[in-house]
């Protein structure tokens, strides 16, 4: 019995190691362990032997079976991992075939930016407001101190309405009036918007996007203003934009300031775009005009406050050096979709 | 503004370079840059010549004339086009060998003569525009002199940008004091000096000066000059207004300009036998009355205007531009020269009206100074004096009083500081302000009494005073903080800000965000076949457009997103997936209305070509798609589809968008038609929405429904129905009759074609069905589903077997 079991134990294993698949190892396992199987038969053996020889003997063929069920299953086990890996081995990806998605669209670059320039402003605790495009002379002119006849009415060529005293504005500091009018200070909003002047050239289009901002309290100075705009400047062009502010002159601001940054094409050496001066002028700004609070009735006083204003076309002209600025509103494919 | 370096140097000498000037100028608020180095650099060889001798050149009498000069070394030959030339005058030249402008001049063979010098004309300075005539000049100076030598050379040219409000910038002089201020010098600016020799009999006895209009035209001088030779200016004259851009004309003439340019007053010149009786009266134009002007254009007046008028007519249009009739020309003897005042608002006014705008009326707009209009007038005078051999005689006509621009300003010093956020002393202050020629009048405790100069109009209330000083202190000294915001409430953000949202769920459909300008033609309503009655025709019209394209407000984001497709066609760009979020405009008989609308466009293929996808053209359903997923994610629910007929849409394939009973937008393919007009052979489709009135609505919330934890099951049926019956008929029913279980209905699946009969379509549509307290049982589901069969009659339609 004891040659029988390891007899069995040695020939099982080496069929084993032939085994070819799934099915040539379930026809094993019916050789070896099915009803008629060679272990079974050896089991059912184990009633002629004399009773002294059976517990031995008995547990010697129970050991074999045990052994055999298990090197069964590990036998199946790695048949059906190879199974599995074959099987994988087939559904191999291309990882350089391009996936399947549909085709993203692009955000307008303007729109991009003015989103940006809200962005960076409202984190600042500014809010959103909103003044029409079609204005009249009062808003746009006449309460921000350009009275009929003033000089400053030639730096805006502007488009004249079919009703009388209304125009396109030209810029969005009428929006400031607006809110005046209704609001109370503290005052702290941004206007984007878009702006329109008879203009058609290399630089201009009749209709472009600006963003005005105000900030009116009891306490707020021109130190604040040069605060805000440069952290702006910051966050628009990068940590280490360099910015310098120069007096201009506006008629709603006094004192007024227009704020140049450090030429981001040439990095303050001089070139084309900055026309050798190392500078890029951003954005025009300046105290409230004490005029413009008689106007809204605020008294000039109590408070004090800044604004200022900033083309956004300009912006997104040099955030992506585009040199031409009608290509903004062409809205050619080719265009559009590099700002994905 | 052009200025000259040199000349500025002259009124303020100084030690800075010409770059350092223009620095300094642009931090304190004028913006300055050199545009010329080196003006003059190349012009070291020209020579004073005499000509000897003038002839005509054979055969091409009155083209050529040949000649010679004396170049103080050599005589030479010459050959040149300038056929006014006569022997005894002087010229300037460049003998052959001798260099100009980085060019050496070779001697040339013209038939058989030889040029054996190059004559100089204004043109080749740059002094003059297109004339081969030379110059000429009054200077005696003697053969063989370098032109260098009397010119002032090299300079360099600064052009300045001088805000409106600084009309006291607009002058040599100006700057000088401006400059002054800024680098804070001791030493004052220096007027030119002025030698008169006066005669008798006094201009008060030899003409009349009249204010009819004081309020236009306050104060008025008039000086008599006779005898004077009217002929070319000396080079200086010459030389320094060629660098601020100025033509030279004549000695008269170009004195001042001269003065102009170096003083700021506007100056001219009458002839003074051309002026009735020598008499001049500052009046307002009678209506209608005309005046024939220097640049030869007539002009139709109007009382609003102020004119310098004689006895009779009006000479000139005051303080913009003389007459043609009355002006200083090569025949003049005597002279009558105006400076005078006249009030900024009238003359811009005109200016504006008549468009036209000279030196003169630059500066008179923007407010002259009136302390220096006499002063200019004896500046002038002592020129003519001294280079047309005038004789000037005594004292001027003074008519009127000259306005007082001087106003008295209080400033208190903790306000500036608290103001701009700084700490500047008292006395830098206070020290900043006099340098600008302020004087100061009052000490008290919190502050000063100041007194503004003549000349700065913008100096008026104590912030004028303090962004003075800011300017000066330089606005990059001033320090850098952040204020506080003291927020109160939050106020709801604009449409604009929702608008916004729609721009990330349609970039991820594929679509390309585009702006288009707010206008459009009214042409384009016409193209679109747009009905009368319908408010898209109520344009507001733009009373001075630049193109006619261009001449209305749009009221529809269609033509823009149409030009837009034609013009990426026209590039070969032929799948599409535009948008645009922009306002329309509409004149409404209680005003003007702007709204926000949001239209999308697409054509092409519904997908880039890609291995995973068939190619296939978009249709109706794509771009309805696309605007459900857009209405979805902006909240608005329950959107209903109705019937249109627009004459832009194809007639079976286009619908309006209905939100809570309101008309919302429109859908449709574009219809063929049109298309085929703009040349584009491909389907295009179009969606509008109407943002303003979806937003007019309180915003739908998203409400939590308990989620049900027993499973879901999913039901199919095939249905065959009429062609024209709607799906909406069958989907009613079903929501209907699966009631609250219903989770979702979807339909899956349309067949049209040969295995069903014709006429019919075929419809699979998806139930998906949970209970929120049990697990549906078989029964319950075909409970369900049998019901909807059940009423599939009552649309004509059967459960397809």
């Amino acid at each position: 019995m004891k040659e029988e079991v390891s007899e069995i134990k040695t020939e099982l294993e080496k069929k084993l190691e032939q085994v070819a698949g799934p099915d040539s190892l379930n026809s094993l396992k019916v050789e070896y362990l099915g009803k008629k199987g060679r272990i079974t038969s050896l089991l059912k053996a184990l009633r002629e032997l004399p009773p002294s020889e059976r517990p031995e003997a008995g547990k010697l063929v129970n050991e074999l079976k045990v052994w055999a069920q298990r090197r069964f299953e590990e036998y199946f086990e790695i048949l059906r991992k190879n199974l599995q890996k074959e099987r994988f081995r087939r559904e191999r990806v291309d990882i350089t075939l391009p996936g399947r998605a549909p085709d993203l669209g692009a955000f307008h670059p303007v729109a991009t930016v003015m989103n940006e320039i809200i962005s960076v402003f409202t984190r600042m605790g500014f809010e959103v407001a909103e003044g029409p495009d079609i204005e009249d002379d009062y808003h746009n002119f006449q309460a921000l101190n350009i009275p009929p006849e003033h000089p400053a009415r030639d730096m805006q060529d502007t488009f004249y309405l079919d009703r009388e005293n209304y125009l396109l504005r030209t810029h969005t500091s009428p929006v400031q009036i607006r809110v005046m009018e209704k609001q109370k200070p503290p005052i702290h909003i941004i206007a984007p918007g878009k702006v329109y002047r008879r203009d058609a050239d290399l630089t201009h289009t009749p209709m472009f996007h600006q963003v005005e901002g105000l900030l009116v309290d009891t306490d707020v100075t021109f130190a604040d203003l040069k605060g805000t705009l440069t952290l702006f400047a910051r966050e628009i062009f990068g940590p280490d934009t360099k910015v310098r502010f120069r007096p201009s002159f506006f008629p709603f601001t006094e004192p007024s300031v227009e704020m140049d940054i450090q030429c981001v094409i040439c990095g303050g050496k001089g070139c084309r775009v900055c026309q050798f001066s190392g500078w890029l002028e951003i954005l025009g700004a300046g105290m409230v005009d004490p005029e413009v609070f008689k106007y809204v009735g605020i008294d000039p006083e109590k408070f004090q406050g800044f604004a200022f204003g900033m083309g956004v076309e300009r912006i997104a002209m040099l955030k992506y050096r585009i040199d031409d600025i009608r290509l903004l509103f062409e809205n050619n494919l080719r265009f559009l979709s590099q700002f994905k | 503004m052009l200025i000259s370096f040199n000349w500025l140097g002259k009124i303020l000498p100084m030690e800075l370079s010409a770059e350092r000037v223009a620095e300094k100028l642009t931090m304190a608020g004028i913006e300055a840059s050199v545009v010329e180095k080196n003006w003059g650099r190349g012009w070291e060889d020209i020579v004073v010549a005499d000509v000897l001798e003038v002839k005509d050149f054979p055969g091409k009498k009155g083209k050529l004339v040949t000649g010679r000069v004396n170049t103080g070394r050599d005589e030479l030959s010459i050959v040149s086009a300038d056929v006014t030339l006569k022997a005894g005058e002087k010229v300037l030249a460049v003998p052959a060998g001798s260099m100009f402008e980085g060019k050496k001049i070779e001697k040339r063979k013209f038939g058989k003569f030889f040029s054996e010098t190059m004559l100089i004309a204004g043109e080749d300075l740059g002094w003059e525009e297109k004339s081969s005539i030379l110059l000429r000049f009054s200077d005696d100076l003697p053969a063989g002199t370098h032109f260098t030598s009397v010119i002032d050379v090299p300079d360099s040219i600064i052009e300045l940008e001088i805000t409106p409000n600084r009309g006291d910038c607009l002058s040599h002089l100006g700057v000088a004091r401006e400059l002054k201020a800024i680098l804070g010098m001791n030493s004052d600016v220096r007027l030119p000096e002025v030698d008169l020799e006066e005669i008798i009999p006094p201009t008060e006895n030899v003409i009349k000066v009249f204010i009819e209009d004081t309020q236009k035209g306050p104060y008025y001088t008039g000086r008599f000059i006779s005898d004077v030779k009217i002929g070319p200016s000396p080079l200086f004259i010459q030389s320094y207004l060629a660098r601020v851009g100025i033509r030279s004309i004549s000695n008269v003439v170009d004195i001042t300009n001269y003065v102009l340019m170096e003083l700021g007053q506007p100056l001219h010149s009458f002839d003074a036998d051309l002026v009735k009786n020598r008499t001049i009266k500052v009046r307002s134009a009678t209506d209608g009355e005309k005046i024939l002007l220097l640049d030869g254009t007539e002009r139709t007046l109007t009382p609003d205007d102020l004119v310098i008028a004689d006895e009779k007519d009006p000479v000139a249009l005051a303080g913009i531009m003389g007459g043609e009739d009355s002006g200083v020309n090569e025949k003049t003897e005597n002279v009558i020269l105006e400076s005078a005042y006249f009030v900024p608002k009238f003359i811009r006014h005109t200016a504006r009206r008549l468009g036209i705008q000279t030196d003169a009326s630059y500066r008179f707009e923007r407010g002259i100074d009136p302390s220096i209009i006499d002063f200019a007038s004896d500046q002038a005078s002592s020129l003519i004096q001294k280079y047309a051999s005038g004789k000037v005689h005594s004292g001027l006509f003074r008519a009127g009083r000259a306005p007082n621009i001087r106003k008295s300003v209080f400033l208190r010093y903790e306000n500036l500081n608290s103001f701009l956020g700084v700490d500047i002393p008292r006395e830098k202050a206070s020290r900043i302000i006099v340098d600008l020629g302020c004087e100061k009048v009052e000490e008290k405790s919190e502050g000063d009494l100041f007194v503004t100069p003549p000349w700065r109009y913008d100096l008026e209330r104590e912030v004028d005073l303090i962004e003075e000083v800011a300017r000066i202190y330089g606005y990059n000294e001033i320090p850098t903080t952040f204020p506080t915001i003291r927020v109160k409430e939050l106020s709801l953000p604009p449409l604009m800000l929702q608008v916004l949202e729609t721009r990330n769920v349609l970039s991820q459909w594929g679509f390309h965000e585009v702006i288009n300008y707010s206008f459009m033609s009214p042409e384009d309503a016409e193209f679109l076949g747009i009905g009368e009655g319908d408010r898209r025709l109520s344009f507001v019209r733009i009373v001075n457009p630049l193109t006619v394209e261009q001449s209305v407000m749009r009221t529809t984001l269609l033509p823009g997103l149409l030009e837009n497709i034609r013009t990426n066609f026209s590039m070969q760009f032929k799948d599409l997936r535009l948008f645009e979020a922009g306002k329309v405009y509409f004149n409404c008989n209680d005003g003007y209305k702007e709204e926000y609308n949001l239209a999308l466009i697409m054509t092409g293929r519904r997908f880039l070509p890609n291995w995973g996808w068939k190619e296939e053209e978009v249709d109706f359903y794509d771009l309805k798609g696309a605007m459900e997923a857009l209405l979805e994610r902006l909240h608005f629910k329950n959107i209903k589809w109705k019937n249109l007929e627009e004459p832009y849409f194809h007639p079976y394939q286009q619908a309006s968008i209905y939100y809570r009973g309101k008309r919302a937008g429109e859908v449709g393919q574009i219809h063929p038609g049109l298309l085929e007009k703009k040349k584009i052979k491909q389907r295009v489709f179009y969606g509008e929405v109407y943002l303003e009135k979806l937003y007019s609505f309180k915003k739908e919330e998203v409400k939590f429904e308990e989620v049900s934890r027993f499973p879901a099951a999913e039901r199919d049926i095939a249905v065959l129905l009429d062609e024209d019956t709607p799906v909406e008929k069958l989907l009613t029913i079903a929501r209907k009759e699966a009631g609250p279980l219903s989770l979702e209905i979807r339909i899956f699946d349309l067949y049209r074609g040969e295995r069903i009969p014709q006429g019919k379509k075929s419809v699979g549509i998806r139930f998906y069905l949970q209970s929120a307290d049990h697990t549906l049982t078989e029964e319950e589901i075909s409970e369900i589903i049998d019901r909807v069969v059940i009423r599939l009659k009552e649309i004509n339609g059967k459960l397809r077997s």
